[in-house]
């Protein structure tokens, strides 16, 4: 039965964290009881955007940084599709950066799992920006001098309706906060801590499992913005990674906001047209010969 | 032919642009034809500015040669007007600024002092004396103004110094202009206005777009038009949001356009790039202003010919068009939407500042009824392919979700799955077929049209709105004997393969266009036979083309 979502044999190097976003991904969709036919999957460019080619999906493989923005015309033209964005760290933190702002407070109903292994792994071991500061990676031959970003707090901030960290070692909660991301009326960001065993040194599967705190035993999800914050930034002071799903809220989307809750109208109404152009334009469109 | 131009000259702030709008729709109401040039800076308040309005019994989309009426509101320096002035030239200027030195007869008149008396501003008491002037009605104008201002007060002191204008007219005891007005109205609009329609008329559903000038208001026209037809427009962060988004849109079902400028172009090639690569149509409006990087933003210019014949990396097709009349923006637009579709590839439609943000008289629009994209079902079964081969027809999209049937649209080199391949052999077949369906335009252009001398040896290549200029400047030549042909140059990429036929036995070919460079020339020299004696003609001082310019250059034999 699962096989219906796979196109072929993943390969990512072994011990990539990457596998467990495509076993998790594939069993939230089973149980969810999707049909590959209504889910796209919108890809950047990176190591885990390399999904693709392994998940049996209807798929935009786009350019990079630019998943957001392809992902907002698909569901504004279609809402009925399941829009899936995957973006690696670079994708979305880098170049993509502003997208994920503009995309998270338009609240564009996208589920955008983005895979932060803390380094550009698909070029080979660069730093990435969530790379932390003072990291030696292997391809870069200085101490890194840059602070990283907080992708949680920059979603949060930017008006995202729901956020979530999870995390490749526990494949059966990640499963979860992708099923509840894909049922969110509303942009949601799931930032996935993963780990490249190939290129990043500085952070192993260990490390990240002895950092981690399951934010569910700490009443989140939260509705109130000032809690998830809070919660956060403690967690995060005391040198851990907050995992669970923190953030939930419904608001309009932006399909509501815009007025294509069922989608754009395909078809042409040339009497429609003829009308506005006389409206606005005082031009008589009706008169003339049609060619 | 009967013809006046006129120009009001001041401070941008002044309301000249409101003044040009009630004496253009003045002048359609009694059946004029006009076309409009605005000179403009920048700065919203206080930067030099002139509006030109050119008024005739015949069709004109051309600047005019002369100045007949030059209001001057303000205390400003008056610029561009050398040599088109005459002794019978009428200059007006406030009686409390300082008259210009022209030849001509000025008029000093007290426009500040009855604007303060009527409580309104100096260009309306302007546009009540050139409605004088030109013979038009008060009562045309005083409807046109009812028809622009709600506010109750704000119209009837415009009312008052509409009619004081009028009066002080009356009182210098000018003749009106004998202007053959009737009472059947002319349809007036900007370019802008069209290629919003067109986008309507091809079945556009969806826009996304950054705020940019000169291409705003295609922008602002569809936000409020596209919902009312079932569709919807976004004002995007950025243009790389704007052509991907269009990009997703169309990969989802719905015809898709964005419209930007130079700088906006520029941002966006990676998204066209990825338009040829994944062959989802997209139509990409590009208006032109002037000057690399921020340039002359408020400026008319050709400059971005080069940039959007070559607009990525790698073979990407597409199809470049350039509409050279106003008519053309309208059913040009309308092709793009086709044509995108039929060949699956980006088209960029490639337009004029003078046009687009102008005014022109339009007459015998032929309305387009394209039946719009038709959607593959599951039904197609097996023939169904993501990336089938060119069949010469306009295919059914396949858009998600279809029964049975995944789409896979990819940026990697793929198969006609989609799936993506790295081998050469792949690459090899698949980047022929996406150059292959380019073939058929070359052979059959979507617009293509010689003009004038069909067999004469002398040619003149134009691009965009410089076709009416050079039809103006040929149309005196031709008087004299001298035969010359014109092919203004609609399709620019592929170049149509009858530019080299229709040239084959020329000897002297004229490329008139409005950059620095010679993007034009460049573009289409190889294709023209290899002894011509070849001439560029070029203006790029940011304003188009006037019709005894390019007389000039086709008199001296160009300046080579």
């Amino acid at each position: 039965m699962i096989d219906i979502f796979e196109r072929s044999k993943p390969r990512w190097c072994p011990g990539c964290g990457d596998f467990s976003i495509y076993e998790a991904l594939k069993k939230a969709f089973l149980e969810l009881n999707l049909r590959p036919e209504e889910i796209v999957l919108v890809c950047g460019i990176g190591c885990a955007t390399f999904i693709w080619s392994y998940l049996n999906t209807n798929a935009l493989k786009g350019i990079h940084g630019r998943v957001l923005p392809a992902a907002t015309g698909v569901k504004l033209v279609n809402p009925r599709l399941k829009v899936i964005g995957i973006s690696g760290d670079g994708d979305a933190y880098s170049i993509g950066c502003s997208h994920l702002i503009h995309t998270a407070r338009r609240n564009v109903e996208i589920t955008y799992i983005v895979v932060d292994n803390g380094v550009f792994g698909n070029t080979r071991g660069q730093p990435s920006p969530t790379t932390p500061i003072y990291s030696h990676l292997k391809n870069y031959p200085r101490a890194w001098p840059e602070k990283p970003v907080n992708p949680l707090l920059l979603a949060l901030m930017s008006g995202a309706t729901f956020v979530a960290q999870g995390f490749v070692g526990d494949i059966d909660r990640l499963k979860e906060y992708f099923k509840e991301a894909i049922n969110h009326k509303g942009f949601s960001l799931i930032n996935v801590l993963s780990m490249c065993p190939t290129f990043n040194p500085v952070r192993t599967i260990r490390e990240l499992r002895e950092r981690i705190v399951y934010v569910e035993e700490l009443g989140a999800p939260f509705e109130n913005l000032k809690n998830a914050v809070e919660m956060i930034l403690s967690i995060q002071e005391d040198g851990k990674y907050p995992v669970g799903i923190i953030y939930r809220n419904r608001e309009p989307t932006y399909n509501e906001l815009v007025g294509v809750v069922k989608g754009v109208d395909l078809s042409i109404n040339h009497d429609r047209i003829a009308e506005i152009s006389e409206r606005e334009l005082r031009l008589r469109l009706l008169q003339k010969k049609y060619t | 032919m009967k013809e006046v131009s006129l120009r009001i000259d001041g401070l941008t702030g002044q309301g000249i642009e409101f003044a040009t709008e009630v004496i253009v729709e003045g002048c359609s109401l009694r059946g004029l034809n006009v076309c409009t040039f605005r000179w403009f800076p920048t700065i919203v308040r206080g930067g030099y500015t002139y509006s030109e309005i050119r008024i005739s019994d015949r069709k004109i989309q051309a600047r005019s040669d002369k100045i007949d009426i030059l209001t001057i509101l303000g205390e400003v320096e008056v610029m561009d007007a050398d040599g088109l002035l005459s002794e019978n030239s009428i200059v007006v200027v406030d009686e409390e600024n300082s008259a210009p030195r022209f030849n001509c007869r000025i008029l000093k008149l007290p426009l500040k002092k009855t604007s303060l008396e009527s409580k309104t501003r100096p260009n309306i008491i302007a546009v009540g004396f050139i409605s004088g002037l030109l013979g038009l009605r008060l009562e045309t104008i005083s409807k046109i103004l009812e028809r622009k201002i709600s506010r109750k007060d704000l119209l009837e002191s415009n009312l008052r110094g509409v009619e004081a204008g009028y009066r002080i007219f009356m009182d210098t005891g000018l003749e009106s202009y004998n202007l053959p007005c009737s009472d059947s109205p002319k349809n007036v609009l900007q370019g802008s206005d069209l290629v919003a329609l067109a986008a309507l008329s091809g079945g556009c559903k969806f826009y996304a777009g950054y705020p940019i000038t000169p291409s705003t208001g295609i922008m602002e026209r569809l936000v409020k038009w596209l919902p009312e037809v079932g569709g919807v427009a976004v004002q995007v962060e950025d243009e790389l949001s704007a052509v991907n988004m269009v990009i997703g849109a169309s990969y989802a079902g719905a015809r898709a356009m964005t419209a930007t400028s130079g700088p906006g172009l520029s941002l966006m090639v990676e998204g066209i790039g990825l338009s040829s690569m994944a062959e989802i149509p997209i139509v990409v409006v590009d208006v032109q202003r002037a000057g690399p990087s921020t340039g002359l933003p408020t400026a008319h210019e050709q400059g971005d010919i080069d940039l959007a014949t070559h607009p990525s990396h790698g073979d990407a097709p597409r199809i470049v068009l350039a509409p050279s009349t106003i008519e053309e923006y309208y059913s040009m637009t309308v092709d793009a939407f086709e044509l995108a579709d039929r060949y699956r590839c980006p088209v960029i439609l490639l337009l004029d500042h003078a046009y687009v943000m102008n005014y022109f008289t339009l007459e015998g629009l032929q309305v387009s009824k394209v039946p719009g994209r038709r959607l593959a079902s599951g039904s197609e079964g097996a023939t169904l392919q993501v990336y089938p081969n060119y069949s010469g027809s306009i295919d059914a999209f396949p858009a998600p979700p279809i029964r049975g049937f995944l789409v896979v649209a990819s940026s990697v080199e793929h198969d006609v799955r989609g799936l993506s391949m790295q081998d050469g052999r792949t690459h090899v077949e698949m980047s022929l077929k996406r150059m292959e369906k380019m073939k058929e335009l070359e052979d059959q252009p979507i617009s293509w049209e010689v003009l004038g001398d069909v067999d004469a040896v002398e040619a003149v290549i134009s691009i965009g709105s410089c076709r009416c200029a050079v039809e103006e400047a040929l149309y005196k030549i031709r008087k004299t004997g001298r035969k010359i042909m014109h092919i203004p140059l609609k399709q620019l990429w592929p170049l149509p393969k009858k530019l080299e036929e229709t040239l084959k036995d020329a000897e002297r070919i004229y490329v008139v266009e409005q950059n620095a460079s010679g993007q034009l020339m460049n573009l289409v020299s190889s294709k023209l036979p290899k002894r011509v004696e070849l001439k560029s003609v070029k203006k790029f001082d940011g304003m188009p083309f006037r019709p005894r310019e390019i007389h000039q250059e086709l008199m001296d034999g160009g300046i080579g």
